[in-house]
């Protein structure tokens, strides 16, 4: 719609064309120094207290009694009566209907051909509360919230250093979401702050609600299993992440924060590794990559032996299972593709509905229904065993909840169809598939392979902060990473 | 100049070339069954220095001209040249890698997969090989080194499992009585060694001292045949001849807590060892194809060369009589010798002349 007018009455006019007389567009005119003003405004978005602190107290204390010269009356609303932290010059609609819809308040004056913005954002927010993801059991209880500035704070308080840089951005043709990106200037390495920033500015989205929308766009084409970018809900975690030379991404509306580049070791380690002792640290980390490859191949593996090779069990356990999959109607193969899908069914119920009667459908599917189908004789008990283990392990790496659950189904497809032989080569199409990866020149599977044995001090072990204290490792200073020419 | 801006280490190269070394050892068909006692030994280290030597023009070319191999040299030299040395090259690679694949189906078909088709096990090892060989050198260094840290966990687990039924009576003294026996057995176990093709041309990948995965190769594979032989003897004895792969047949023996036997476990371990070697067999033709015909025509190369590798190996699963002679010549160690050393040697003596006129032409302009 182009540039403010100098005529109130025909600025007014358009801004209310441009937002349709929309209910919360709030108008509120007056006059000032023998002026006529307008104050603009969502309503719901800005804070009524804070506008009569930093506006209507100033402003009335100008009074109606004389008539202020123009330029004079401009020069004191602009510079001495505002003193809010946020303050701006507005200068065409769009400009004015975005700021308003952040929470700003528009003061507009009669032959003056710009906006005076001010910064007074109230809306009503959740507070901030323990993450309900990545829950820990020493250490901050603060996750993000979906308002990027409380997430900006927690962050800063995080690093109280100069060297932090916050970048806020709007990207969404409509939404105009705030995004921002974050790094510390000494550590981040300058090409993949470049690549960053690069891939947020192709980013052709009208809506981003949330920071899932722009995950993609942050990642390498044709990634449709693994991610390379991280999600953390924790400002703890996102600083730490900052701290290794990573690009981080907060996102308005959303507590989930990305940070790039990830690597496939990080769904490993937790916070608690860091606030422990090494050794038990240490054995819980293993812990979680054992859990990981039992969660993963566990079914497709008995599904294989019992079906192709039940000689390669031991001979107490063959007979016990030849017994139960004697009793059982349907293929093996079948029986745990069934087993499984339900297992999926029950969960996906489980979480998506009010958390009292998602407890409900855990008794029910787990003990009711997994009682029922063994004592039917519908599924061997050794195989529920099996899939509830496989269940329980997967929880332990839960930010690889969704790769581990397909990679299941195609190890259980492959072992019952070709033994072995069909799970190594699924085996060997995914560490193919994940030792190509590369996100923004740094191999997905850093540092083990390419390996660096500086690193390794907290990848399969945690060699205590004693250790790590003694000198840092950038995640840009890791063999085989290649930023100059793998973007 | 490669196809592919993908760099990998030393190391992942000398991983790479040890997998597929170890897999040739683990796939022996039953005609080569080895002297055994002490005499192993001796044949394996014989055919060790035998193998350095072997190495010299690849090892030479890649310390000293790096990003080079002896292909782009002929290439360069003369574009008939090159295509002499590509066609003989590629030929060889592609004798290997069907004899990989009869050797892989025979194995598999053998041992745990007995009712499966030749087809299917050969069409799912190519796919997947394929899948490798497109998602480049990289790709393949890095699964290639976890796939080496999977067969030395396996080899740790089977050494333990083992070590109760060692019987050291079996390491009998190094009396070789037969030389003519002795001799074909070095050959043989040389003739095993493809790797010196692969590494005369993926060198040129490596980010920086390529001639260091020989070291690394020659080293450890000389270990780890050792162990090999080792356990083989001590633990099957005189009946070593009598089996069809040794090393199968000490995993199926082993008993370790959870695990009754280790030939499951075996039998992965070789499926892996054989996409890797597949999928660089693939790679090395790439490369070639793209210092002979250009860029466009070496994206297609993995592609013809795995779909012929995947049917001749089908055809000559079906049909063993004719690949048991055809390996009777790849055991003689020639086809190996002509392109894995005379090709290279040749190379290698272009790049000095031509290294040599450079620094004349030099002193030239500066006088």
């Amino acid at each position: 719609m182009g540039k403010l007018a100098a005529d109130l009455e025909k600025n007014t006019i358009n801004i209310k064309n441009l937002m349709d007389s929309s209910s919360d567009l709030t108008m509120k005119f007056g006059k000032v120094g023998g002026r006529k003003i307008c104050i603009v405004f969502c309503e719901g978005l800005a804070s009524t207290n804070t506008m009569a602190d930093l506006i209507y107290r100033p402003l009335n204390s100008i009074g109606n009694e004389k008539e202020i010269p123009f330029k004079r009356l401009v020069e004191m609303v602009q510079d001495e009566l505002l003193l809010a932290g946020e303050q701006v010059t507005v200068k065409d609609y769009d400009q004015l209907a975005q700021r308003i819809m952040s929470g700003f308040v528009i003061i507009l004056i009669d032959g003056l051909d710009y906006g005076i913005g001010v910064g007074v954002q109230g809306y009503q927010a959740r507070g901030i509360e323990e993450p309900s993801t990545h829950i820990n059991l020493r250490g901050s209880r603060e996750g993000f919230v979906e308002v990027i500035r409380t997430n900006i704070s927690m962050v800063r308080r995080r690093m109280k250093t100069p060297d932090l840089v916050f970048n806020i951005q709007t990207i969404g043709d409509r939404s105009h979401t705030d995004i921002c990106v974050c790094y510390l200037r000494d550590k981040v390495d300058k090409k993949l702050l470049a690549e960053v920033q690069k891939r947020i500015d192709g980013i052709e989205l009208n809506t981003i609600l949330e920071s899932g929308y722009i995950q993609p766009f942050l990642e390498q084409k044709g990634d449709i299993l693994f991610s390379e970018v991280g999600v953390t809900e924790r400002p703890d975690t996102f600083a730490a992440k900052l701290y290794d030379g990573r690009v981080g991404i907060l996102v308005d509306g959303t507590p989930f924060a990305l940070f790039v580049p990830h690597l496939f070791v990080e769904n490993f380690s937790t916070i608690d590794d860091y606030t422990g002792k090494p050794l038990p640290a240490t054995v819980f980390r293993l812990l979680r990559y054992f859990a990981f490859v039992c969660s993963v191949l566990l079914p497709g593996f008995y599904v294989a032996l019992a079906n192709f090779n039940p000689e390669l069990f031991p001979n107490s356990l063959l007979l016990n299972l030849t017994a139960s999959i004697q009793k059982t109607p349907y293929p093996l193969l079948v029986e745990c593709l069934i087993i499984h899908i339900f297992y999926e069914i029950m969960r996906e119920a489980g979480l998506r509905l009010p958390q009292n009667i998602g407890h409900a459908v855990s008794v029910v599917g787990g003990l009711v229904i997994g009682d029922i189908v063994v004592s039917a004789g519908l599924v061997g008990a050794p195989l529920l065993l099996i899939v509830a283990i496989s269940g329980i392990t997967c929880f332990v790496v839960p930010d690889l909840y969704e790769s581990i659950a397909v990679m299941r189904f195609a190890f259980i497809m492959a072992g019952g169809m070709w033994g072995i032989f069909g799970l190594t080569v699924v085996g060997m199409f995914f560490i193919i598939k994940v030792c190509s990866m590369s996100s923004y020149g740094i191999p997905h599977l850093a540092p083990v392979a390419p390996f660096t044995f500086k690193a390794m001090r907290d990848v399969f072990i945690h060699a205590g902060w004693r250790t790590l204290a003694k000198s840092d490792m950038e995640i840009q200073k890791m063999n085989g990473v290649t930023i100059d020419h793998d973007n | 100049m490669t196809t592919k801006t993908g760099k990998i280490s030393y190391m992942q190269l000398g991983a790479m070339l040890i997998l597929c070394r170890i897999f040739a050892s683990a796939m022996s068909f039953p005609a080569e069954a080895p002297l055994f006692g002490m005499q192993r030994f001796t044949v394996i280290i014989c055919a060790k220095i035998l193998l350095a030597a072997m190495f010299i023009p690849v090892f030479f070319i890649a310390k000293n001209y790096g990003g080079e191999s002896f292909l782009s040299i002929a290439a360069e030299k003369s574009k008939a040249m090159g295509w002499i040395f590509g066609i003989i090259y590629g030929l060889t690679l592609l004798s290997m890698a069907v004899i990989s694949v009869v050797k892989f189906e025979y194995y598999t078909s053998s041992t745990i997969m007995n009712k499966a088709s030749a087809l299917l096990l050969i069409t799912l090892l190519i796919l997947v090989s394929l899948y490798g060989a497109y998602k480049g050198i990289e790709a393949m260094g890095r699964a290639g080194s976890i796939v080496l840290v999977v067969f030395a966990g396996f080899l740790i687990l089977m050494v333990i499992a083992l070590s109760g039924k060692m019987n050291l009576v079996y390491l009998y003294g190094a009396v070789i009585d037969n030389s003519e026996t002795f001799i074909s057995e070095v050959i043989t176990e040389l003739s095993r060694n493809s790797e010196v093709l692969l590494f005369a041309v993926l060198a040129e990948y490596v980010s920086e001292k390529a001639h260091r995965a020989v070291y690394v190769y020659i080293a450890a594979i000389g270990a780890v045949i050792l162990v090999l032989a080792f356990l083989s003897i001590t633990v099957l004895g005189p009946y070593m001849d009598s089996v069809s792969f040794p090393v199968y047949t000490l995993a199926s023996m082993s008993d370790i807590v959870l695990f009754h036997r280790l030939d499951g476990i075996d039998v992965g371990v070789w499926v892996l060892a054989a996409i890797v070697k597949v999928a660089l067999f693939a790679i090395a033709f790439e490369t070639a194809a793209y210092h002979l015909c250009g860029e466009k025509a070496a994206r297609l190369a993995p592609l013809v060369f795995l779909a012929a590798t995947g049917i001749l190996g089908w055809y000559f699963s079906e049909n063993k009589e004719i690949i048991m002679y055809a390996k009777g010549f790849f055991n003689t160690g020639i086809p190996l010798v002509i392109s894995g050393f005379l090709l290279p040697l040749v190379s290698l003596c272009i790049a000095k002349r031509r290294r040599k006129s450079e620094k004349a032409d030099l002193f030239d302009s500066i006088g």
